[in-house]
């Protein structure tokens, strides 16, 4: 097991964190300060893909290489691919949130009067208003 | 029911949940779609990693593709099976989706 292609599967999941999990001093996106609501996001949403991805296999739709992935296995899943279902919900939250930071400051850098709020109704309403 | 036929009813289930059961509505927001975007690109190289090395191997019988592990083609896309496409959207909306409504909710029990 101390073997490298026994870290195949490791270094995917290593890879999807190194890239985002910088994210959050880039951006001081707010999910790592929140645990609450995110642990309860990766139970309530990945748990139903993992008992999905346990009855899949189990059925045989897919299968993992005992060569590629270290020896611990849990309900017949290799320990990563219970991992895959925390990582993959965490790194999706990043990035959206990343994403909403960018576009949040890009709003405020187009629209500068409105963040300071007196005359914000004033400045959006009409045009919506002519629009339709 | 095979692999294609499970993921389509994932990403189903998935746009249901979004639009009509939380209602965060997010598939109708510039913001998501955008970070779908990233996570898709980032998922077709991670995925590709996972399958053309073999470290996921799927029955034929289960997907549109068959036992060959091509690039493209073959029902496969960065050897990955189309149907992982569906299965990560579906993955990647629940979970945002789950996050914004948990985050409304937190917001609600403020006030």
């Amino acid at each position: 097991m101390s073997s490298l292609p026994h870290w195949s599967y490791v270094a995917m999941l290593a890879f999807c964190l190194a890239g985002t999990l910088p994210l959050v001093p880039a951006f001081r996106v707010k999910v790592l300060q929140q645990p609450r609501r995110l642990v309860l996001t990766i139970l309530l949403a990945g748990s139903p893909f993992l008992l999905w991805d346990v009855r899949a296999t189990d059925l045989g739709h897919w299968s993992f290489d005992p060569a590629q992935t270290l020896p611990w296995r849990v309900a017949g899943l290799p320990l990563e691919e219970v991992a895959f279902f925390v990582v993959i919900p965490l790194v999706s939250v990043l990035t959206y949130e990343s994403v909403r930071v960018v576009r949040r400051a890009r709003d405020a850098r187009r629209a500068p009067r409105d963040v300071g709020g007196h005359d914000q109704r004033r400045d959006r309403r009409p045009d919506r208003e002519v629009a339709r | 029911m095979t692999y294609t036929a499970v993921a389509v009813v994932m990403v189903l289930l998935a746009v249901v949940l979004d639009q009509m059961l939380v209602r965060t509505r997010l598939t109708a927001t510039a913001a998501w779609w955008t970070a779908y975007g990233i996570v898709v690109f980032f998922q077709l190289l991670t995925n590709g990693w996972l399958t053309g090395r073999g470290i996921v191997r799927y029955d034929p019988g289960a997907i549109l593709g068959d036992a060959q592990v091509s690039f493209i083609g073959n029902g496969r896309l960065f050897y990955a099976p189309v149907e992982d496409l569906a299965f990560g959207f579906a993955l990647v909306l629940t979970s945002c989706s789950v996050w914004v409504w948990l985050g409304r909710r937190r917001d609600a029990d403020e006030v």
